[in-house]
């Protein structure tokens, strides 16, 4: 009889090594989810950076009338338009700079966003936006993964004999 | 009515119909059976320590030593035997490695979340993100959106593993005594 246990336990080994771990394939599955979220929001952060540098452009008329003070007035709407395409989650406006000429000579400029496709929120505060779910779920799925193997867990005190 | 034959050999007789104590011979069958089943009452549940010891046995007189020589007990028994000996329970959940590492996680993803979120609404709204050079300001800027949009999940995130460790360990909490004196070993029970 113990021949025939020994004989089922190791194949019963041999097929427990055989099958992959489900912990830890969860677990690595959460940290790749994760590490591929973290990616996805820094490249979403890239581009924004990217459209905010494009975002607006002046004439050579335009540079004239602004004087030296076009880089500082550059530089806030281009911040400007990072920020609010961070706080509502809408993509990055293009701006149009528009010089007016009055008939009493003098002149007046306006600079205004052109489009704004999507916009997830209208108040300006943090809100889930798509690009972090991945990161999260990844997460989720890591910490799941941590309590699962906390419910699978135990701990066997064996207390053995002394002689 | 009176034939022990007639008795069914899987019961005791005494408590079948047509038993007679005083007035009736049981077959041997059946005694053997009695017998059998008053040893097996008699025997204790729990077999008793092995007395055998298994320290290698050192021949004086110049021979070879033979380790069979120093056993009492049959070997086929061993491993019966020291599963009998062993005697398992539950170490305390603090122990868990799992819910360890839990712990520490959850602590520092709520902590961090938090702390993550305040420097970046500092970063925007205190304008040090327009201090240093151009790429200096692109990498505060890039840090900023990513430290904005994941700070709050990463606090939510620890907030809810803290959570789920203590309805964990709601749901784990006995009120009996553990007994944790002894050596442990840590294993999955698949």
């Amino acid at each position: 009889m113990p021949r025939r246990s020994m004989s089922s336990t190791s194949s019963g080994a041999v097929a427990s090594a055989r099958r992959p771990n489900f912990l830890a394939v969860m677990f690595g599955a959460g940290l790749l989810l994760f590490a591929g979220g973290l990616g996805m929001v820094v490249a979403d952060a890239q581009a924004r950076i990217d459209a905010a540098e494009s975002a607006i452009s002046f004439t050579a008329e335009e540079r004239e009338y602004f004087g030296g003070d076009i880089e500082t007035t550059v530089e806030s709407v281009r911040l400007g338009a990072l920020f609010s395409s961070m706080y509502t989650g809408a993509d990055v406006s293009k701006y149009e700079v528009e010089v007016e000429d009055a008939r009493d000579g003098s002149s007046s400029t306006s600079i205004y966003p052109v489009t704004y496709r999507v916009i997830l929120a209208l108040n300006q505060g943090w809100h889930a936006t798509p690009v972090t779910l991945p990161a999260f779920a990844g997460l989720a799925l890591t910490v799941g993964a941590l309590f699962l193997g906390a419910a699978r867990w135990h701990r066997r005190a064996v207390r053995r004999s002394r002689n | 009515m009176g034939d022990a034959r007639e008795f069914d050999p899987r019961y005791s007789p005494e408590f079948q119909r047509g038993y007679e104590p005083a007035s009736r011979e049981l077959p041997r069958e059946q005694r053997e059976l009695q017998e059998l089943r008053a040893e097996r009452l008699s025997r204790p549940r729990i077999a008793p320590m092995p007395v055998a010891s298994v320290s290698p046995v050192v021949d004086t007189a110049g021979g070879q030593s033979n380790p069979a020589d120093g056993l009492t007990a049959d070997p086929l028994d061993e491993p019966d035997e020291r599963n009998d000996a062993d005697e398992e329970s539950e170490a305390p959940l603090w122990r868990n490695p799992y819910l360890i590492t839990l712990a520490i996680l959850g602590v520092v993803l709520t902590v961090g979340g938090v702390t993550l979120f305040r420097w970046s609404v500092d970063q925007v709204y205190t304008g040090q993100y327009m201090t240093g050079t151009q790429a200096d300001a692109r990498q505060d800027w890039l840090w900023v959106q990513v430290a904005w949009g994941l700070a709050p999940l990463l606090a939510i995130a620890g907030a809810l593993t803290v959570l789920g460790i203590f309805f964990f360990l709601a749901t784990k909490w006995s009120p009996r005594r553990r007994d944790d004196d002894a050596s442990t070993v840590d294993e999955f029970d698949e």
